[in-house]
C-alpha cells in the first residue's frame, strides 16, 4: 500500500470529509426511531423532540471524535512519536480530575467562592470550564517538567512526565470518586469511561463546537511547520521553524481540544490514537493532510460507535454501554494489529 | 524530466558568515574557546580537527542553533540575534551528519522541505492550499531539479528512512540545493558516501562556491579530500583554532603531527599517514 504524495489535494480531502461526515450524521440520526433501547431518557418526551435530542447526541459524538482525532495528530507530531495521545500525556486525566472536583465540590465552590453572578454563570454551565482549567493546568505541569535546561521541550522527557502525571491524576479521580455517596456513583463511573449524553445543555454543545472549530482551524495553520519539525531540532530550526513556539502552540491547542471533548463526553480512549494512525497509513505522514482528514475520520468513527451503543442498549441488563468501552474494544485490538503488521511507528 | 542546469535566474546575493571570538560551553565544560572564523562567498571552507575538537559545535553556533557564551556570529556584519528566523533560514542551508526524520516521509517530501523558508517569503496565493502551507509548482520544480543534481531523482517516492546513509546524505544535499541559500553548511557530508558520490558531491560544492558565488562550509574528516576540494582550511584542536588558511599552508606535517598524533608525510600532492610507534599508549 504505497500512497502517492501528490494524489489527494487538501481541498479534495476537505470536501470528501465534509460529505462523508454529513452522510454519516444523517444516517446516525435516522437509526433508532423512538430510542426504545435507551434507559437514560424520560419517556414523557413527545416523539417530535426525540430527533432534537438525538441531534444533540450525534452532534456531540462528531465534535468529540473530531477533537480527539485532531489532538492525536498534534501530539504525535509534537512528540515525533505515533504512540502519543491525550491520555498518555495526562491531559485527559487532568481534565477528568478537574471535572470530578467540580462534580464533588462544585456546589460548594459556586456557592461560597463565586458570589459574583458573572463568574457563577460561567461555571454554572456544566463541565466545560472545569475541564479546560484541568487540561491547561496539566499541560502546564507536563510542559514544565518536559523542558530541558535550555528551555526546549524534550519529547522523551515529556512522554515520561505525561505517564507519571496521568497516573497521579488517575489516583486523584479515584479518591474524588470515593467522596461521592454510593447511590450517585453509577453515573460517575459511566462518565469516567466516556459517555455521550442526550442531556447535554445546548450552550455547552455550542461552546464545545466553537472551541473545536477554532482549535482545528489554528491546527491547520501549523501543519506545514509540523512537517519540518519532524526533522531533527537543528534542521528544523535551520529551516526557520521556531520549535519552542511551535511546541507551545501545539500543546495549548491540544489542551483546548481535549478539554472540549472531556466536557462533552468524559475521557474516551483510543480515538486520538487510532484515527491519526489510520489516516497516516492511507495518506502518508504529511501533517497538513492529516490535520484535514483525521478529525473527519474521528467524527465518523465516534458517531458510528455511539450509534451502535445507543441502539444496543436493550441488549444489556445494565442499559447502554459507555461509548468508551466500544472504542477501547474496537480500537485496542485494531491498534495491536497495525503494530504487528507494519512497524510504521518507526 | 530532464535536469535543467540552472533553475534560478538571478545569482544569490553573496553573504559572509563570521564568528568573532566565540566561546561555548556544554554543561560547564568549555567546547569552543575564542574561535574566530569566516565562511566567505566564492570559497569552499573545510573545518577539520580530531574527534571532540568542536567541529560540529562550531557549525551549530554558526547556524545560530547554539548561542555562544561569549563572542558573536555575524551575517554580513549583523549579529544573528537580530535577523528574523525566516530570513536566516533563507540565507543559510544546513545538512546534518546522520539525517533522519520521524514518520515515513518520502524523499520528495524531504527535499521539498528545503523550499519552506522561501515559501514563507512569498505568500501571495490566497487559495486554501497555500493557506495550509502547500508548496507552489515552482517549489516542486526546484525540488525535482535538485534531486536530479544529486542523483536521487529515481528515489523520489521512496521512504526516506528506508534509504542507506549515503543516499540520505544525497537527499539532504538536494534539500540544501532546493533551499537555494547563499550560504551552505554541511556536517561531514562525505562520511557515508562511496568514492564516486564523494567526488561528485565535492565537485558540486566547488561549483556552488566558484561558479555561483555561494559560501560553502563543510566539516571534513578526510584530510586529502579537504585539501583537494577546499580553498580554505580551518583546523580546530581542543576547541581552539590551531591553524586557518590555504590548504598548502595548513595541511603540513609540522602542524598536523602534534594535533592528530600520527606521522604525516607529503608524497606528491597526497598526505600519507602512519602510526607513531614511540607515542603509542596502548600496551
Amino acid at each position: 500500500m504505497r500512497y502517492r504524495p501528490a494524489a489527494p489535494g487538501l481541498t479534495g480531502l476537505f470536501l470528501t470529509g465534509c460529505l462523508l461526515t454529513g452522510g454519516v450524521l444523517l444516517l446516525c440520526l435516522a437509526i433508532g426511531p423512538g430510542m426504545p433501547g435507551s434507559n437514560r431518557i424520560s419517556f414523557g418526551i413527545p416523539a417530535s423532540e426525540f430527533i432534537d435530542l438525538r441531534l444533540v447526541r450525534v452532534g456531540s459524538a462528531a465534535i468529540v471524535g473530531a477533537a480527539l482525532a485532531a489532538t492525536g495528530v498534534l501530539l504525535q507530531g509534537l512528540l515525533r512519536n505515533p504512540l502519543a495521545d491525550p491520555y498518555i500525556l495526562g491531559i485527559s486525566s487532568g481534565a477528568t480530575a478537574a471535572v470530578m472536583m467540580w462534580i464533588v465540590w462544585g456546589d460548594f465552590i459556586a456557592g461560597a467562592l463565586l458570589h459574583h453572578p458573572w463568574l457563577a454563570g460561567l461555571f454554572a454551565n456544566g463541565q466545560t470550564l472545569p475541564a479546560l482549567v484541568g487540561a491547561l493546568i496539566t499541560c502546564a505541569v507536563v510542559f514544565f517538567l518536559g523542558r530541558k535546561r535550555g528551555g526546549t521541550l524534550d519529547p522523551l522527557t515529556l512522554l515520561l512526565s505525561g505517564v507519571v502525571i496521568s497516573s497521579i491524576n488517575g489516583a486523584l479521580v479515584m479518591f474524588l470518586d470515593n467522596l461521592v455517596p454510593y447511590g450517585a456513583r453509577a453515573d460517575i463511573l459511566d462518565y469516567l469511561f466516556g459517555y455521550i449524553s442526550e442531556g447535554t445543555a445546548p450552550t455547552t454543545l455550542w461552546i464545545a463546537l466553537g472551541v473545536v472549530l477554532l482549535g482545528w482551524g489554528a491546527a491547520l495553520a501549523i501543519g506545514g511547520a509540523m512537517n519540518i519539525a519532524a526533522l531533527s531540532d537543528v534542521e528544523s530550526e535551520s529551516l526557520g521553524v521556531r520549535l519552542g513556539s511551535l511546541r507551545a502552540i501545539c500543546f495549548i491547542l491540544a489542551a483546548l481540544l481535549t478539554a472540549a471533548s472531556i466536557a462533552l463526553a468524559g475521557p474516551i480512549g483510543f480515538v486520538g490514537l487510532i484515527c491519526p494512525h489510520v489516516c497516516r497509513n492511507i495518506l502518508g505522514p504529511d501533517h497538513r493532510r492529516l490535520l484535514v482528514a483525521s478529525p473527519f475520520f474521528g467524527a465518523v468513527f465516534l458517531m458510528l460507535a455511539d450509534t451502535f451503543v445507543r441502539s444496543t442498549g436493550a441488549w444489556f441488563p445494565g442499559g447502554e454501554l459507555p461509548v468508551g468501552v466500544i472504542t477501547a474494544l474496537c480500537g485496542g485490538p485494531f491498534f495491536l494489529y497495525l503494530l504487528t503488521r507494519r512497524r510504521t511507528w518507526q | 524530466m530532464e535536469p535543467t542546469e540552472q533553475i534560478r535566474t538571478a545569482p544569490p546575493h553573496a553573504a559572509t558568515l563570521a564568528g568573532r571570538d566565540i566561546s561555548f560551553s556544554f554543561a560547564g565544560a568549555p567546547v569552543l574557546e575564542n574561535v574566530s572564523v569566516a565562511i566567505a562567498p566564492g570559497r569552499v571552507t573545510a573545518i577539520l580537527g580530531p574527534n571532540g575538537s568542536g567541529k560540529s559545535t562550531l557549525l551549530h553556533v554558526l547556524l545560530g542553533y547554539l548561542k555562544p557564551r561569549a563572542g558573536a556570529v555575524l551575517l554580513d556584519n549583523r549579529p544573528l540575534g537580530v535577523i528574523p528566523a525566516a530570513e536566516l533560514a533563507a540565507t543559510i542551508a544546513f545538512t546534518p551528519q546522520t539525517p533522519a526524520v520521524a514518520f515515513a516521509y518520502t524523499v520528495e517530501e524531504i527535499v521539498l522541505m528545503g523550499r519552506w523558508p522561501l515559501r514563507n517569503r512569498r505568500r501571495e496565493g490566497g487559495s486554501l492550499e497555500s493557506l495550509l502551507g502547500a508548496y507552489a509548482p515552482a517549489d516542486h520544480a526546484a525540488a525535482r531539479d535538485a534531486m536530479w543534481r544529486t542523483d536521487v531523482h529515481h528515489l523520489a517516492d521512496r521512504t526516506f528512512n528506508e534509504l542507506s546513509g549515503g543516499e540520505r546524505q544525497r537527499v539532504v544535499l538536494a534539500r540544501a540545493l532546493a533551499q537555494d541559500a547563499p550560504i551552505i553548511l554541511m556536517d561531514e557530508p562525505t562520511a557515508s558516501l562511496d568514492l564516486w558520490h564523494q567526488l561528485e558531491l565535492l565537485h558540486r560544492l566547488g561549483e556552488l562556491a566558484h561558479r555561483q558565488g555561494r559560501a560553502v562550509g563543510w566539516v571534513a574528516h578526510e584530510l586529502n579530500l579537504a585539501r583537494q576540494f577546499s580553498d580554505q582550511i580551518i583546523l580546530l584542536h581542543g576547541g581552539r583554532v590551531a591553524a586557518n588558511g590555504a590548504p598548502e599552508a595548513v595541511l603540513t606535517s609540522a602542524i598536523l603531527e602534534p594535533i592528530y598524533r600520527v606521522r604525516v608525510r607529503m608524497e606528491g600532492k597526497m598526505l600519507t599517514f602512519a602510526r607513531r610507534e614511540e607515542n603509542s599508549e596502548i600496551p
